[in-house]
């Protein structure tokens, strides 16, 4: 039995790595993706245009825009002459944010009486705007924090320090790429299991390997295996990419990290072969497959973080291996994470995989008809 | 041209590439009207490629070409009008109805009205397709494919007919009633071209062509060529001599040209001026040898140099004898087969002999096929059991199946393995190890004489050698018993006699063989046949037996042909309750009579004055048609344009939240205190997070590192004593950095509620903290335009519509025009006189429609389902939605139209459309913030202009600084590819 599914893998291997273009495929698009994933898939704002509208000839007016002029995170910082220029570069896209300073803020500073400065930002870009906000914020408090030198004011009653752990600098590539390799192996050894059982279908080999002494259980390890060893190495070379390419700290165990990724493909391998178990044709198969990974990519707090979805979703997620593999490699990557945290996110994995791949092996021997 | 010849091919010669091997070479023919012209030869000879160039849809490299007095090249409409192709593969819509069929081909050749009537009447009577209007194509038997291929051809008469190959996989019946429509076409003037490699068919020609590697070898009458080996051909028998073994004797013989079996007797041609076979040299002295009338094939045999006289020597030594010698090698007791209240197969039972060849034939749906099934245990029977070398096939189903070898139909081999791969993977499949293994591997690579082929990928082999290697796959392991499921269908007769000397061979060590064929001089080589239809086995014998049964006063010489047609219309007429051959159908369906068509008149049929009545008008309506039939029939369609949306947005508008809230986080209260408590509880009312509070860090610090909380907020032990000394009391924060984006809003939030509560603090409880307030001097004042309730799927879901609009667009028209290449319809309907024009619209308007009809699905849910303003027009909408829906029709079809195939144009569409959109649109990522080559590369798609529109005219409204230039971009970006589509779209194949 055991030289019988050697033999099935073996030539999944080989069908796969001997067509040109299926290796091409399996090969150039995880690396460009990461390229440009890595690079797109920024939550920071830098390089964006605004405006200032300066209503006041005062010298701490003047400092404060200054500010915004030498920060780099703003490519452009345009002047408005008059109040209805605001709508229109805001309207047209122009420029993110604008930055309004009434005519009494240098005498109200200089005064020492509480000052105001309005920011307009444009909500349809409602999270780069957000974010925009509170860069300005904390300029301005640095700017108070200089000014309370100028004019002192009494010590605070408490003070805030904020110490970032994991990722001193948030440097949102850090964060990027460790989920970036959970998307790009998930992305080939589902395709790889999902497309296999359909092509052969089409192809009429599938009718093949069912009249041979192989089992419907044989024939999902001899699929699996194929796709976890693809998966293995197109996700070492994420890793290798991460560490090498982008400079992520590699700060905990790689034999946790190879342990979950295993428990992972399993689990992404499952639901390929169930949904190439259900479909009859290619075409199928691709949009399964599509259906599948889309929101599997987007609800596993890839995009944003689980917490923020509404409970019911939250308890959806939980069938989700992405959600899982992402805690343990972003733990391993940047935190360091401990044995048995891993093996806590570890469980369910193993949980998916046991039951989409014996809810396949019963699909296959149904479908054998 | 004055001689009336339909086509006349002077010195035609293709190339496909330049410096290759002329697929056609200096072909000098002339095809007359009102006769059938057979286009005969041996795989790969070029019958294909000639009948494409006839048709106009290759063109040829050299000479000169005149076809119905046009010239292919410069004449095309003209040609189009009086020539009707049928392709190889069925070419016609399988997810439509026959009427569908029918009324797209009337309205691509422009028969309207009366004449429509007409000719529908007409064909459905010749078709005997009237009971079966309203049934889908792809759910008829392989010969009404057939016939409603023709059908559509002669939707309008033709002057010239090109069917290629009509009659593979169609059964005897149904062939005979397809020659029989031929010649009634014969008469009526047309002139039809069959090209065909069942040679007993050329007989039935006018006039034959004869092809080998492109070059012609004979044309004229085949009697004529018949005539040529007149003399030579010979029928051998003899009581007790088993005809294998005389015709293997036979073909050590040098004089014998080509032999092949006709049930009891051996069919031997001798070569030129030899002289008749003698009993002695047979190796046998009581053996009938007398003189029989040529065949067409003993002709072809001879042209082509004689049949392949290797003989093969499989296996070095006669099989074991089993301990199931005794037993019959397969048996099948009482299958029956139900699919609902349809028996496909009905109590069958037969067994086969050691060493036997068992024909299983049958009419196509005669329930042949799923007893096949059901005897491989493809297919699990509903009762009664089967056995192979005494196992059986279900209880011992790993077993059996080790004892059974199985060629499939179609060489169903991993093409892109080479020989040797795939031979020592069906050997590893069957448990053959190490020694064992190689052994069998090359005993059967010097038993096929693959050697020379051994490293090249199975998809490139000849016609020939794929059969032998899918042979020597199915056999490596020796198996008792080897089932053939139609072995030789579409196979010149050279490589079929080539696969019979080997099947012949091992029938001789004895293995057992079941199979199934529609070709019915194969059937001759078995030793008996049973007869299935309609689900039940209706005669079983060899085939002298069945011969002999149909014997006659009118038909002394009945072929196994004749036989086989008698034997199932006399079961018909036993049993006159169904008198409706196709087992599937009631008999009495009045599904649609004949005037019921002239009610389905296009509406344009009753305005004679409207512009549609002009043919292009009435083409793209027909192919509009067509393609929204199919999107309605079409599970796949729905899901994209219906179900995807929904669940994109479902998934954007709940689970994609940039807006935090509940985070977790801890805080660690070292000292209880008044303070502290009033510190946290601030903590505890705000909705941005959900607090934990510890009395010591390093528990909560674990659940940092685990992702429990996302932050910790530490209250020293000394908190409230220095705040009550006037000193200043720090706050430690720590927050999670592995999420940037989280790490930066836990910050500014814990700051934030925390300088809320100095405020607070200071205000209610002075006299506890005796200070003056401390307040920033300057505070800022955000103002959030157009979403002041700062919702961040305000925007995301104007940017996941686009990625709708993207997905029907660019991957569903992609995947569909595929399909069309892959399964020949393309082909099918370039013959018509359709033009690239008539194309493109009929593939962009229906997929138009339905990207608005997506459109206005997720609009509405977006809008009344997640209440996200729109504040903008609905006609800008329109306007915008359109000039983006152009751009990616049109990106989905140029990739359509390069790829080719389904799994690269899925692939294609998904890197070029899907991607863009998901990511490089600005409406998750901002774009500036992208490195300056990507944001280069934004600006050069689509996506990023569409998105920002699509966010204006929902949060602002119509601001036109915005849309319209995006709106011009997209309509510069549509024309561009639509003019790069127009160039590469063609009615012929390259």
């Amino acid at each position: 039995m055991w030289q019988r599914i050697g033999y099935l893998i073996i030539k999944e291997l080989l069908a796969v790595w001997r067509d040109p273009k299926s290796r091409f495929l399996l090969v150039a698009p995880p690396i460009i993706e990461m390229l440009v994933f890595a690079n797109a898939a920024t939550q920071e704002v830098k390089n964006v245009r605004i405006a200032v509208f300066n209503q006041d000839l005062g010298v701490y007016a003047r400092d404060l825009v200054a500010r915004f002029e030498g920060s780099p995170n703003f490519r452009e910082v345009r002047h408005l002459r008059g109040e209805p220029e605001i709508q229109t570069v805001i309207d047209s896209r122009e420029v993110l944010m604008v930055v309004r300073i009434g005519e009494d803020f240098s005498r109200r500073v200089a005064a020492g009486q509480p000052a105001d400065v309005q920011l307009i930002l444009d909500g349809r870009r409602s999270n780069a705007s957000q974010i925009l906000a509170s860069y300005a914020e904390q300029m301005i408090n640095a700017y108070n924090a200089e000014l309370s030198q100028v004019h002192p004011i009494p010590p605070p009653a408490s003070t805030v320090t904020t110490r970032i752990w994991f990722n001193p600098n948030l440097d949102a590539q850090w964060s990027t790429v460790p989920s970036l390799v959970v998307v790009l192996t998930a992305l080939g050894g589902l395709m790889v299991t999902a497309l296999s059982v359909a092509r052969e279908r089409e192809l009429g080999t599938f009718a093949q390997l069912l009249v041979s002494p192989l089992s419907p259980g044989e024939i999902v390890i001899g699929k699996s295996v194929p796709a976890f060893f693809i998966g293995m190495a197109e996700g070492t070379i994420m890793v290798l990419a991460a560490v090498f390419i982008f400079h992520v700290p590699l700060q905990g165990s790689l034999l946790l990290l190879y342990t979950g990724m295993a428990a992972f493909l399993m689990a992404v391998i499952g639901v390929g072969l169930f949904v190439s178990s259900l479909s009859k044709t290619q075409q199928q198969a691709i949009l399964g497959a599509f259906s599948c990974m889309v929101p599997m990519t987007l609800l596993s707090g890839f995009a944003s973080p689980i917490e923020n979805m509404p409970e019911w979703l939250q308890y959806m997620t939980l069938a989700n291996p992405y959600r899982y593999f992402i805690v343990i490699v972003k733990g391993v990557f940047l935190k360091s994470m401990p044995v048995y945290d891993v093996l806590g996110n570890l469980g369910p994995l193993i949980v998916i995989a046991a039951v989409t791949l014996s809810a396949s092996m019963l699909l296959f021997r149904r479908r054998a008809e | 041209m004055s001689d009336g010849s339909l086509v006349i091919a002077e010195g035609l010669t293709k190339r496909f590439n330049a410096d290759g091997d002329a697929a056609i070479d200096h072909l000098d023919a002339r095809i007359e009207p009102g006769c059938v012209t057979g286009l005969i030869g041996p795989d790969g000879a070029g019958k294909t490629t000639l009948l494409r160039i006839f048709a106009g849809l290759l063109l040829p490299t050299e000479g000169h070409l005149t076809v119905c007095g046009a010239d292919p090249v410069t004449e095309l409409p003209r040609l189009r009008q009086d020539v009707s192709y049928m392709p190889q593969r069925f070419g016609l819509y399988e997810d439509l109805s026959v009427e569908q069929n029918l009324i797209l081909y009337a309205d691509l050749f422009n028969v309207v009205g009366r004449e429509r009537a007409d000719a529908f009447e007409r064909l459905l009577a010749f078709t005997d397709l009237k009971p079966f209007t309203q049934r889908l194509a792809g759910d008829l038997s392989g010969g009404m494919k057939q016939k409603l291929g023709l059908a559509c051809a002669l939707i309008r008469k033709p002057r010239l007919l090109l069917l290629d190959e009509p009659s593979v996989g169609v059964d005897p019946i149904s062939r005979r009633e397809l020659w029989k429509m031929i010649y009634d076409l014969v008469d009526q003037g047309i002139g039809v071209v069959w090209s065909t490699s069942y040679l007993d068919e050329a007989e039935r020609c006018t006039e034959v062509l004869l092809l080998s590697e492109g070059k012609l070898l004979y044309s004229g009458p085949p009697k004529e060529l018949t005539n040529r080996v007149a003399g030579r051909s010979y029928l051998v028998s003899g009581p007790g001599q088993a005809s294998r073994k005389l015709l293997a004797r036979a073909f050590k013989l040098p004089a014998v040209l080509d032999g092949v079996i006709q049930g009891r007797s051996v069919r031997l041609v001798m070569k030129p001026h030899a002289t008749a076979p003698l009993a002695s040299e047979l190796g046998a002295d009581n053996l009938r040898i007398e003189p029989t009338p040529p065949r067409f094939e003993d002709a072809f045999v001879d042209l082509l140099g004689g049949a392949p006289k290797d003989n093969p020597t499989l296996f070095g030594a006669p099989l074991q004898r089993d301990q199931s010698q005794d037993e019959a090698a397969v048996k099948a007791e009482g299958l029956t087969k139900k699919f609902g209240d349809f028996i496909a197969a009905n109590n069958i039972s037969f067994q086969i002999a050691r060493g036997e060849i068992f024909g299983l034939l049958g009419p196509n749906g005669a329930g042949k096929s799923t007893t096949f099934k059901m005897m491989c245990g493809l297919s699990r029977p509903t009762s009664g059991r089967a056995s192979v070398a005494g196992l059986d096939l279900y209880l011992a189903a790993g077993a059996a199946r080790g004892r059974v070898g199985y060629m499939a139909q179609k060489f169903s081999l991993y093409g892109d393995l080479s020989v040797r791969q795939n031979l020592a993977f069906f050997a590893g499949v069957y448990g053959l190890n190490g020694a064992r293994r190689t052994e069998a591997m090359d005993r059967v690579i010097t038993a096929f004489k693959l050697q020379p082929y051994l490293e090249v990928n199975s998809s490139e082999l000849p016609l020939g050698f794929k059969q032998r290697l899918a042979l020597a796959c199915a056999v490596m392991h020796e198996p008792a018993v080897l089932f053939l499921d139609e072995p030789t269908s579409g196979v010149d007769p050279l490589t079929r006699r080539e696969f019979w000397a080997h099947i012949n061979s091992m029938v001789e060590r004895g293995v057992t063989i079941m199979v199934t064929t529609h070709f019915l001089d194969e059937a001759e080589y078995c030793d008996r046949i049973g007869l299935v239809y309609r689900g039940r086995v209706i005669a079983e014998g060899s085939p002298d037996e069945l011969k002999d049964r149909v014997r006659s006063q009118e038909n002394g010489e009945p072929t196994l042909e004749d036989a086989f047609i008698e034997l199932v219309e006399e079961f018909d007429r036993q049993d006159e309750t169904a008198p409706n051959r196709d087992p599937g159908e009631k008999p009495s369906s009045p599904a649609v009579s004949g005037p019921r068509i002239h009610d389905r008149r296009t509406p344009d049929d009753q305005s004679p004055t409207s512009g549609f009545r002009r043919p292009r008008f009435r083409r793209m309506v027909a192919l509009v048609r067509k393609e929204s039939q199919q999107i309605v029939r079409d599970p796949s369609a729905f899901l994209i344009a219906g179900v995807l949306p929904v669940l994109l947005l479902f998934v954007y508008g709940f689970g994609v939240s940039l807006d935090l809230q509940h985070v977790p986080i801890g805080v660690v209260v070292e000292q209880p205190s008044p303070e502290a408590d009033s510190f946290v509880s601030s903590f505890r009312d705000s909705h941005y997070f959900d607090v934990r509070v510890v009395h010591h860090r390093a528990a909560v610090e674990e659940e940092l590192v685990s992702g429990r909380v996302n932050g910790v907020v530490v209250l020293a032990a000394d908190f409230s004593e220095r705040m009550g000394r006037g000193e200043t009391a720090p706050i430690q924060v720590l927050v999670d950095g592995s999420d940037p984006n989280t790490a930066g809003l836990v910050a500014g939030y814990v700051q934030l509620l925390w300088a809320n509560w100095i405020q607070q603090e200071s205000v209610s409880q002075d006299s506890l903290v005796n200070r003056p307030k401390s307040v920033p001097l300057i505070s800022t004042e955000p103002r959030v335009w157009f979403n002041p309730e700062r919702n961040s799927y305000y925007a995301l879901l104007p940017g996941a519509v686009a990625i709708i609009l993207t997905l029907i667009g660019t991957l569903l028209p992609s995947l569909v025009v595929a399909r069309e290449w892959e399964r020949g319809t393309m082909e099918a309907m370039l013959t018509t006189p359709v033009t690239p024009l008539d194309l493109l619209v009929g593939k962009i308007v229906p997929y138009y429609l339905l990207g608005l009809m997506a459109l206005a699905l997720s609009v509405s849910v977006t809008v009344f389902g997640f209440g996200v303003p729109y504040r903008g027009s609905l006609l800008a909408l329109y306007l915008v939605s359109s000039a983006y829906l152009g751009v990616t029709l049109a990106l989905g079809l140029l990739i359509s139209t390069v790829a080719k195939n389904q799994f690269a144009a899925g692939q294609g569409a998904l890197v070029v459309g899907f991607l863009p959109a998901f990511l490089l649109s600005g409406y998750i990522f901002e774009i500036d913030s992208m490195p300056a080559p990507l944001r280069l590369l934004t600006s050069l798609l689509p996506p990023s202009y569409f998105v920002s529109s699509l966010q204006t005219l929902f949060l602002a409204g119509d601001v036109l600084s915005v849309l319209v230039p995006s709106g011009l971009v997209l309509c510069a970006m549509a024309s561009f590819l639509g003019v790069v589509l127009a160039r590469a779209t063609h009615v012929r194949l390259e």
